[in-house]
């Protein structure tokens, strides 16, 4: 259904980092926005007087309207179908994600409608802050779900108990992940230069080593490489950095200039989903997710013997090829005219001329026969399989002369 | 107070984290350190390309509680006869000369208080890539699973496997 | 978050732990394979189980060996074997710690001229030995070989080795030679012989002095039969000694009597018995009118009973249908030894002998066993000079002969003293050359200890040390000397001596169950008047001991002191004064009252030629003039030689008793030695009266009921058959790891075993045993008051202590009413190689951790698995704990109570069944079941 894009894989898991940087970035700043502009609107009662209004035509004028709620929305649908390619994590149904992204866009919407009202000259009515409230829990809420989804991308093994275990899904590495997000958000929030929210961004900087200390802790052991320090060294630099850069202004209480804290706070946010990229490279590996389909649990009464096996083959078989599976099971070891581990095939195969089916026997279930050799592994053939092999044996030694 | 007194507390407050990361990183779980074993043993060439059951060399998985590592002679009953110019197997073949047994570097390590059991795993219908990944891809074996109580509790659960803590804690 | 990380992170925030915690899994281990595949039917990581024999005392029990990674780990008695029949005692248990003792000897030592000990390498050993063998032929000095008690094959090659290179086989040297018996039996019988007794079969037993449940003989063999008579309402078991030993806290009756005066006891026991209607006929008169004048009242007046005693120890011998009297032990270990053996044997002959009580076909094999006699000989003959190579193998004659001997000067006469063992011990401190022998478990060999019964040994572990077996060394010394041998070694030497021995058939059995049972020929034993009558004139009886006297008694735990090294036969406390580590001495109440002592006060003994001082230990029941010494506590346990007999004397009379005002502390372990009127064992069932049981109302609990499915676990422990031997606890320490912590931590109160023997003592000195362990209780005290739940009741009624989550709070210890918790205050380790005596099944505990009785749930685990495989329950008596297995009195009983076929079923549900502090509620599995 997805397409195999193998070779373009580091491409796709870039393009996904850069997706999931802008969304975190977008996502941030809306939230953090709004959730620090609520509190002040939702005190000011319709009748008292505004605050001067200056503000609103200064404020940044990213972000706003119907063309960036659809930018957002494009790219979290990309993001996640990158996941989806990159990951091939089968975690959970379409419909699921279907109506997760419903609801990210009906959050969207709700956040973006009331934004638009709170950012008005107008008084905020209640619907617009109740819009704004839904809207910003709704956000969060799907930025929680989605980040713990994405922790949980690093524990492979627990992906077979979801379905009778969701709890599973909730991490305190997810947790600590949304929390680090929050932090970015509200840096982002700081960014208002009119307001003089620098205080923020300098908390949050502060605060970020603890998250990313915890974050390393909680990990899965086996996502911690080399890399992954390297990535959460350089976001707590920047995380200095940041806190250095805001140490000034706030004690000068000088507004603080907007390029600089921007940059650092796009390179925080890139290192932080870079973080999480190596540490999924160093867990989701192929050969983790082998395994993972568990055999059917066996009935609670074992006592009952069960009808003798079957084994399920499909009815339309092709023929086996016996010389084939010569080739690839039995030549490492075998020779017709020479002894390499076992035998030289064309002294033993003599006694099993009269009984194709005692040879077929002793292919599925090898004894030793000859104690100057080795005892011949199962090799676990099944009956056609050993059958074909035995025919092909047989005919070949009858096909040339054995040498004496 | 002095005007460099904050940026140099910030300074000390985040160089002690970056001290303590660089700390977790020199003292970071010694399995992912180093897998490399004595012999460069390929899995991919046993259990992948010539697809030999994992029983053929770990012979008493089924039968008892460990796995078992095959005996020096066991591998020597094949390679005295294959690949004997390779430098690994030569390697091999001076371990069996010497008389000395293959000090394997253990990848898959319970705690001394778990009592783990191969055999009651494997006849439960387990595949063994279901702890252990895909073995046979592997050319140096790795461990791919957490092995922690509540990854075996997850599935102890779902299966309706026993709960009770005496079953691993010894 | 699991709990780890939790601590992990706690670590990194207070700052302190944070490179411990994150590095603790640096210890990577390897998986180390094997040079060659598995024998057949072997498992990596399970057991195996191997047959063997125990060597640790003379009575050779049969074994089964439990094989752990290349290693015996565990031993246990054979069930089929005919010496021990499952049961091992606690010095067998033990004997583990001997095959992985630290002071081992590694290889053959040499003293020097300053008496320090140089290591060389075999070669010169063997080769200093030719020649001074060589060296003394030319100078016409005897050599000689002195041995413990040899028996097997090896006894033919010490035969083939002496013979072929003329050196003179002494008579074999045991403390314990029970010279006197044999004696006694060769003059009237013609058989200087010692038989089975059949106490199995008898319905009344009388022993006199024979301490059969600690060493006499065959002390599992006869634990068995005494544990069985003493359980049986119908049977009688009477035990006569003058001090308190364990044999006498479980006879039925147990008479004190003066030392010394069992032969005036016998003698008139004997006249009374042969004026018995049922025995005149058999008594013949001549032997009649030789036996000394006795009567009732001079009796009683040298043996301290009570002539009321005396009838009614007469009649009930006179009506006896099949009565069996036991002589031995101390009652021969005096000047009146002689008389006594004689008179018992005797008697012997007159009651027990008609009905087969004794079995001297199936005799124990002590034909070459000498007395000190023959050692008082040796050391003349050394003292002439005349003897110029003295080997002496597994025996200590320096510490067992009595300081008259003066062994220990004598013996630097010999030219070169070689010592065979595989501890120093006395005697390798006087030898010039010490020779390192293999254990038991780590050669083959076979072993004969009755007639008819042929035990194996086989290697089960490859000796690290340089040490050989003596059948090696044996075939290697003749090698170097006369440039030939029988056999290239030991084993082909053994091989071939069984192939003319046995079938092939027989050769099978003795491989696969590590014994061989041989029909021997019914013996007909005859009483050989002329000389009974001649052994009679002789017949000298002496006054009894002088009081205050001492008994020198031997100690269940250590055999002769052969097994005082072992220290875990020190951790575990002697049974009836629960000291654990260190000497006493063990006085009556009314004479420590008298002397006012208390326990651990100093007590100086002195005669005119011997003297010592010990701390005093208060032994309810005691009598009053006496007092017994354990053997350990003496430096020479033997005060002198019976001319008569060759027995070493175990008495001192006459004392002088001086408190000298010091005091010691003594790791004493019982809390109390009574019962403070708690009733932990109750009244017997005859005697209850009818408000015994106290009701006390239902129960009410806040915790949700226990609900089992499959299995509910519980014990079943009967104190009638329990004798207190202390073997149930050594099978713990063994199985489950339990660190052996040494005095000082006793002294502080911190002894770790899981499972303790508590002796409670009554006002008549009569003593009960309540083998006391981990409940698991239904409702249990612990597990409510854990913050960490490492405390916890499984759904089978365990209840388990997950030692992980253990953070050493120890509220469980505090809450728990039995007191069978035990708190590592320290990390224990053991000393190398002692660390290789290790249950991989079990992990070990560190610091701060709480441990107690899992009721074996290793065992229980292996059961089950087993089970598994075949689509069952476990079934009853497929899961045994260690003690109920090692328990050689069948006290112990497990299984589970879901299944209404067990056996523990119908224990738990019997009349006699009660559980200890019922009244609390606790409701435990473990039930006992109190005297009926």
């Amino acid at each position: 259904m997805l397409p195999v894009i193998q070779e373009q894989l580091l491409l796709i898991k870039a393009m996904q980092g850069v997706c999931q940087t802008l969304l975190c970035l977008s996502l941030g700043y809306l939230a953090g926005e709004v959730l620090l502009t609520l509190p002040g609107k939702a005190l000011f009662t319709p009748s008292a007087p505004q605050p001067p209004s200056t503000d609103t035509a200064q404020g940044p004028k990213v972000l706003t309207g119907r063309r960036a709620g659809l930018l957002i929305a494009l790219i979290m649908a990309c993001n996640l179908l990158l996941m989806k390619i990159a990951y091939r994590a089968a975690l959970f149904t379409g419909p699921f994600w279907g109506g997760l992204t419903v609801l990210f866009i009906i959050g969207l919407a709700l956040i973006l409608t009331a934004r638009q009202h709170l950012k008005g000259a107008h008084p905020a009515g209640r619907l617009s802050l109740a819009a704004a409230v839904i809207g910003d829990l709704l956000l969060l809420s799907i930025c929680y779900f989605l980040l713990n989804a994405e922790s949980l991308l690093l524990t492979p093994e627990a992906w077979p108990f979801l379905a009778t275990r969701p709890p599973l899904l909730l991490s305190w590495h997810g947790t600590v992940r949304f929390a680090q997000f929050t932090l970015l958000a509200l840096m982002l929030a700081g960014l208002d230069r009119r307001r003089n929210r620098q205080v923020l961004i300098f908390g949050a900087a502060l605060l970020w080593p603890l998250g990313q200390i915890l974050e390393l802790l909680l990990g899965p052991e086996l996502a911690r490489s080399p890399w992954l320090y390297l990535a959460a060294a350089l976001a707590l630099m920047t995380s200095a950095a940041l806190a250095l850069m805001t140490t000034g202004p706030l004690l000068q209480k000088r507004p603080l200039p907007l390029t600089p804290p921007l940059a650092g706070i796009i390179v925080l946010a890139m290192l932080w989903v870079l973080g999480a990229q190596t540490a999924r490279e160093n867990t989701l590996t192929g050969v983790a997710l082998a395994g993972l389909q568990l055999p059917p649990v066996a009935g609670q009464t074992p006592a009952i013997p069960s009808a003798p096996q079957t084994a399920a083959k499909p009815q339309a078989a092709p023929a086996i090829d016996g010389g084939q599976l010569f080739q690839q099971k039995c030549s490492v070891c075998h020779r017709f005219d020479q002894r390499l581990v076992g035998p030289p095939l064309n002294t033993v195969l003599g006694k099993y001329r009269p009984d194709k089916n005692k040879l077929a026997g002793f292919l599925r279930n090898p004894q030793k026969v000859d104690p100057g050799y080795p005892t011949m592994p199962n090799l676990n053939l099944t009956e056609q399989e050993a059958d074909a092999v035995a025919g092909y044996l047989l005919d070949r030694e009858t096909a040339q002369p054995a040498p004496r | 107070m002095p005007k460099w007194l904050p940026h140099i507390l910030l300074c000390a407050y985040f160089g002690g984290f970056l001290l303590l990361i660089a700390v977790l990183a020199w003292f970071r779980p010694a399995a992912h350190r180093d897998n490399s074993q004595p012999i460069a043993f390929p899995h991919t060439v046993h259990a992948g390309r010539l697809g030999l059951a994992c029983n053929f060399c770990h012979e008493s998985v089924a039968h008892g509680p460990q796995a078992g590592m095959p005996a020096v002679a066991k591998c020597v009953s094949c390679h005295q006869a294959i690949a004997t110019e390779r430098p690994e197997i030569q390697k091999l073949l001076s371990y069996q000369k010497k008389g000395e047994p293959i000090r394997w570097r253990r990848i898959h390590q319970l705690p001394d208080f778990i009592y783990f059991s191969h055999k009651r795993h494997v006849s439960s219908g387990l595949d063994c890539s279901a702890c252990h990944g895909a073995i046979a891809e592997m050319k140096e074996v790795r461990r791919v699973r957490s092995l922690q109580m509540g990854w075996c509790l997850s599935c102890h659960r779902s299966r309706g496997a026993s709960f009770d803590c005496a079953t691993c804690h010894k | 978050m699991d709990r780890r990380q939790f601590l992990q992170m706690l670590g990194l925030v207070s700052g302190a732990a944070a490179l411990s915690s994150c590095g603790s899994d640096k210890g990577q281990k390897e998986l180390v394979s094997l040079l060659v595949p598995t024998e057949d039917g072997i498992v990596p990581g399970t057991e195996a189980w191997r047959p063997s024999t125990c060597c640790e005392c003379p009575a050779h029990c049969g074994l089964l060996t439990r094989i752990r990674e290349n290693r015996p780990v565990k031993l246990e008695g054979n069930p089929r074997h005919p010496v021990n029949r499952g049961g091992l005692c606690l010095r067998g248990q033990a004997s583990l710690w001997r095959l992985y003792h630290p002071q081992r000897l590694q290889s053959p030592l040499k003293r020097q001229a300053d008496g320090r000990l140089q290591t060389i390498p075999w070669s010169q050993a063997l080769a200093e030995i030719a020649e001074a063998l060589q060296h003394s032929r030319r100078q016409s000095r005897q050599n000689a070989w002195l041995a413990g008690r040899t028996s097997g094959t090896l006894n033919a090659l010490l035969e083939e080795f002496c013979s072929s290179l003329g050196i003179e086989r002494l008579a074999e040297f045991e403390p314990f030679s029970h010279a006197a018996l044999r004696q006694s039996y060769g003059l009237l019988f013609d058989r200087a012989d010692l038989p089975r007794y059949r106490g199995d079969q008898a319905d009344l037993l009388i022993t006199v002095g024979a301490d059969l449940l600690e060493t006499f003989l065959s002390p599992v063999d006869y634990t068995t039969q005494a544990s069985a008579l003493a359980a049986d309402q119908k049977r009688h078991w009477l035990h006569l000694e003058p001090h308190y030993s364990l044999t006498g806290a479980n006879a039925d009756d147990r008479l004190v009597l003066t030392p010394g005066s069992e032969g005036s006891l016998l003698l008139w026991l004997l006249q009374s018995l042969a004026s018995q209607r049922r025995y005149r006929g058999r008594w013949p008169q001549a032997l009649q009118d030789l036996l000394p004048a006795s009567d009732l009242a001079a009796t009683a007046a040298a043996t301290g009973l009570r002539s009321q005693q005396l009838q009614q120890l007469a009649s009930r011998f006179a009506r006896a249908e099949k009565p069996l009297l036991i002589v031995g032990g101390v009652a021969t270990g005096h000047r009146n030894g002689q008389p006594v053996a004689l008179l018992g044997a005797l008697l012997q002959w007159l009651t027990a002998l008609p009905w087969g009580g004794m079995d001297f076909s199936a005799g124990e094999n002590y034909s070459r066993v000498g007395s000190l006699l023959d050692l008082e000989e040796l050391s003349q003959r050394l003292a002439a000079d005349r003897i110029g190579v003295l080997f002496v193998s597994r025996c200590d004659p320096v510490r067992h002969s009595p300081a008259a001997l003066g062994l220990q000067g004598t013996l630097a006469k010999a030219r070169l003293r070689v010592g065979l063992a595989d501890l120093a011990d006395d005697t390798t401190d006087q030898m010039d050359l010490i020779l390192p022998l293999a254990h038991g478990l780590e050669t083959w060999g076979d072993t004969e200890p009755r007639r008819g019964v042929i035990g194996l040994l086989q290697p089960l572990r490859t000796p690290q040390q340089q040490a050989l077996s003596e059948g090696d060394l044996l075939l290697k010394l003749l090698r170097q000397a006369t440039g030939k041998s029988p056999a290239a070694d030991w084993e082909t030497y053994l091989q071939r001596n069984w192939q003319n021995r046995f079938s092939r058939v027989q050769l099978g059995q003795l491989m696969d169950d590590g014994y061989l049972t041989e029909p021997q020929p019914q013996l007909s034993i005859r009483l050989d008047l002329a000389r009974a009558a001649k052994a009679l004139q002789g017949l000298h009886l002496q006054a009894p001991l002088t009081l205050p006297a001492a008994v020198i008694a031997p100690s269940i735990r250590s055999f002769d002191g052969r097994s005082r090294s072992l220290e875990l036969l020190s951790e575990i406390p002697d049974p009836l004064t629960t000291i654990s580590y260190g000497s006493w001495v063990a006085i009556a109440p009314q004479t420590a009252a008298r002397l006012r002592l208390q326990d651990g006060d100093e007590l100086q003994m002195k005669t005119a030629a011997w003297q010592s001082k010990q701390p005093v230990r208060i032994q309810p029941g005691q009598a009053a003039k006496v007092l017994t010494l354990p053997m350990d506590s003496l430096p020479a346990p033997a005060t002198g030689i019976d001319p008569l007999t060759g027995e070493a004397l175990r008495y001192c009379e006459a004392l002088h008793l001086k408190p000298t005002g010091k005091r010691h502390r003594l790791p004493i372990l019982a809390g109390s030695p009574s019962q403070q009127g708690r009733g932990l064992i109750p009244t017997p069932v005859h005697r209850q009266q009818k408000h015994d049981q106290q009701n006390h109302g239902p129960r009410a609990s806040f915790y949700p009921e226990p609900h089992y499915e499959n299995y509910r676990w519980a014990m079943a422990i009967d104190l009638q058959r329990c004798i207190g031997c202390s073997a149930c606890v050594a099978a713990c320490y063994v199985e489950n790891n339990v660190p052996v912590v040494g005095a000082a931590d006793h002294l502080a109160g911190r002894e770790m075993s899981w499972l303790r023997i508590e002796p409670f003592y009554d006002e008549q000195g009569r003593v009960d045993f309540l083998p006391m362990l981990c409940q698991h209780c239904n409702y249990a005290p612990c597990e409510a008051v854990c913050p960490v739940y490492a405390a916890y009741h499984n759904p089978e009624g365990l209840n388990v202590q997950v030692y992980n989550r253990c953070v050493g709070t120890r509220y469980c210890s505090n809450n728990c009413p039995y007191k069978v918790r035990r708190f590592n205050w320290w990390q224990h380790k053991r000393t190398p190689p002692l660390d290789l005596l290790r249950n991989p099944d079990l992990p070990l505990r560190s610091k701060g951790m709480m441990e107690k009785c899992t009721f074996c749930l290793q065992r229980i685990r292996i059961a089950k698995d087993r089970a598994k495989d075949q689509k069952r329950l476990v079934q009853d008596g497929e899961a045994t704990p260690a003690c109920a297995q090692s328990c050689p009195a069948g006290a112990i009983a497990f299984g589970n109570l879901l299944d209404k076929e067990s056996g523990i079923y119908r224990l738990v549900h019997s009349q006699r069944a009660y559980r200890v502090l019922a009244e609390l509620g606790t409701e435990p599995a473990v039930h006992y079941l109190r005297p009926e």
